[in-house]
């Protein structure tokens, strides 16, 4: 096997390879990427078992081949090299050692035999469909915020696909719940397309296909099935088996009984309660927002920390209304509405219900603290 | 609220999914032995008719559930009994009651429960019948159910020893899709009152605590939970 790489599409490549190799595994040869030369493009091939990325590149190939060599010190070698470069790969099959050559800097690395590389087969799913990339996106980052980090509850530690029935129509919706915050975001279901079986896609896959894909908005082909989600452009594919378990019923989470109503540009409040968090306790990170008036006071009042309040102009015209929330969750949400209003539907006792005045296909819903 | 003095918590989802009443999900042992055993052998009953009796969260639910799936029959609640078709339970293998013994006191219900008994009997199908309490002990007013429910064939489940109640909270914590490590169920298991009641209402309030405060159920946070929920009275 032997190629050249620009520096700046292998620093990119081996950077995803990097994040996708497990830190620890019994299988040593999970920790390599496995590098494949073909008639004019090399593919640079990471996974975990459970999650996958391939990345292909068009290069100039001297002679096809393939290997496995060290994901992180790839990495770390295309970090350190200067951008304008071109990187030279040469396999050598007697001292089964990997040359990697640019300028007068060589580096020469063991492998292990790309024979013995674990490859999930991607047999076609269920259900292919496609979407733009950047639709996509707005899909995974937004409901991403409200996916669970807790390992011993790993049906929450993901995103859940699924096509459903919304006011607008038939769509297909993403939701992710983590035990006090829902986010549900939607976008019309693509033509000819009627089922899509209730997958739970990682977490560590979500973030790959955010920034493995991010090239440009093209069309991303997506397919389905029980055991395997495979995401996929001309030039890379993430691939993820989704999790085992039972995503929450979550539609009788959604507070839609709630009336009182509150609207407020998002930016102006995310500053807010970033201001007044800086004095909450660690412990209970809450924030207590009072509306009345066409005003909203957001508070913090700590013993060990002090006391901060601030006040907002707002649209509310219902009688006086307190409740409590975690800031995190405020700002999480607050965040991906930058330049519009946050309405929020509130009721008492009742979880709060958050939309996007310019989105109305995302939909959050935040248990409140107990005040 | 001085927040720097009291932690805070979240108010959570109700995530839970009903509990699994699957066959294979029901742990045999001393303590139910004889039931699970009569479950599987309904032409063993006298009259046709059995009752299960035991505490709450004992696992009665569950055994009617595996005895009405094999059975094809239908389980019924017993608050329910006096808004169904009894006449058309007769076209059945057999009827389950569930928490039999709420018929007490309701004239309602307990006509329908003679009912029941009637149209189950002249057809040839089975009853069971799932309580808290041995028949006899119900309050009844109506003499023919009285009777009737007397010579009822009684299988009482036992204390739960603790290989029952280790297999309970794992089943618990499985039902709500919890992963707990093997050391953190011991530790729950040796702090709290020995009863099928109590491992319930343990895993309900630590996978809530734990829910609301975002973090794992580990054996630090477990501690930490129930020595909260001792104060409370919980534990």
């Amino acid at each position: 096997m032997k190629f050249e790489i620009e520096c700046a599409h292998l620093r990119r490549i081996a950077g995803f390879a990097n994040s996708v190799v497990p830190r620890n595994s019994p299988q040593p040869i999970l920790a390599n990427v496995l590098i494949r030369a073909e008639e004019g493009s090399a593919s640079f091939f990471a996974t975990d078992s459970f999650v996958s990325v391939d990345a292909k590149v068009s290069v100039a190939v001297a002679r096809a081949g393939a290997t496995t060599v060290s994901a992180s010190v790839l990495s770390e070698i295309a970090r350190k090299m200067p951008d304008d470069t071109d990187i030279s790969f040469e396999y050598d099959a007697a001292s089964e050692r990997l040359e990697i050559k640019s300028g007068s800097a060589l580096f020469q690395l063991p492998t292990l035999s790309a024979e013995d590389f674990p490859i999930i087969s991607e047999s076609e799913g269920a259900v292919v469909f496609e979407l733009p990339f950047n639709e996509l996106k707005r899909l995974f980052s937004k409901a991403k915020i409200a996916v669970s980090t807790d390992e011993t509850r790993r049906y929450l530690t993901g995103v859940n696909l699924r096509a459903t029935v919304s006011s607008s129509g038939p769509v297909l919706r993403c939701a992710a719940v983590d035990g006090t915050q829902l986010a549900l975001v939607e976008t019309a279901l693509p033509d000819g397309i009627e089922e899509i079986p209730s997958v739970i896609i990682p977490i560590k896959a979500v973030n790959e296909i955010l920034s493995v894909l991010d090239q440009g908005d093209q069309a991303v082909r997506i397919s389905l099935s029980g055991n395997l989600a495979v995401f996929s452009t001309l030039f890379a594919s993430v691939s993820a088996r989704p999790i085992e378990g039972n995503f929450p019923e979550y539609e009788r989470l959604i507070p839609r009984a709630n009336e009182i109503r509150l609207m407020v540009d998002a930016s102006l409040m995310a500053r807010a309660v970033n201001r007044v968090a800086t004095v909450s306790a660690e412990k209970s990170r809450s924030i207590r927002l009072v509306m009345e008036d066409g005003r909203l006071q957001l508070s913090v009042n700590a013993a060990e920390y002090g006391s901060a309040e601030e006040e907002l102009s707002v649209s509310y015209s219902d009688s006086r209304f307190a409740i409590k929330f975690s800031h995190r969750h405020l700002l999480d949400i607050l965040g991906l509405m930058e330049n519009s209003n946050a309405i929020f539907r509130l009721r008492e006792g009742a979880a709060a219900l958050i939309t996007d005045d310019d989105d109305d296909d995302a939909t959050f819903v935040v248990m409140p603290q107990r005040i | 609220m001085d927040e720097g003095q009291a932690r805070t918590d979240a108010e959570v989802f109700d995530i839970a999914r009903e509990p699994s009443m699957r066959p294979e999900n029901f742990f045999v042992s001393n303590a139910n032995r004889t039931a699970f055993e009569l479950i599987a052998d309904p032409e063993s009953w006298p009259k046709r008719k059995l009752a299960i009796v035991g505490e709450a969260c004992s696992g009665k639910t569950h055994l009617a559930n595996i005895w009405a799936h094999r059975a094809g029959a239908k389980i019924v609640p017993a608050r329910q009994l006096d808004s169904v078709e009894i006449r058309a339970m007769g076209d059945l293998p057999g009827v389950a009651v569930d928490d039999s013994d709420a018929v007490s006191g309701s004239g309602a219900l307990e006509e329908a429960l003679l009912r029941l008994h009637n149209v189950v009997a002249e057809c040839g199908g089975h009853l069971l019948l799932t309580a808290r309490a041995v028949p006899s002990r119900w309050n009844i007013a109506l003499p023919d159910l009285k009777s009737r429910l007397a010579a009822t064939y009684v299988v009482s489940l036992g204390k739960p020893d603790d290989e029952l109640l280790e297999a309970l909270l794992i089943k618990h914590f499985s039902d709500r899709q919890i992963f707990v490590a093997q050391g953190t169920i011991t530790y729950i298991l040796n702090r709290i009152e020995r009863s099928c009641q109590a491992v319930q209402s343990v895993v309900a309030a630590l996978d809530k605590l734990s829910l609301g405060r975002g973090r794992p159920l580990t054996r630090a946070v477990a501690s930490e939970l129930l020595s909260e929920a001792g104060q409370s009275g919980l534990a």
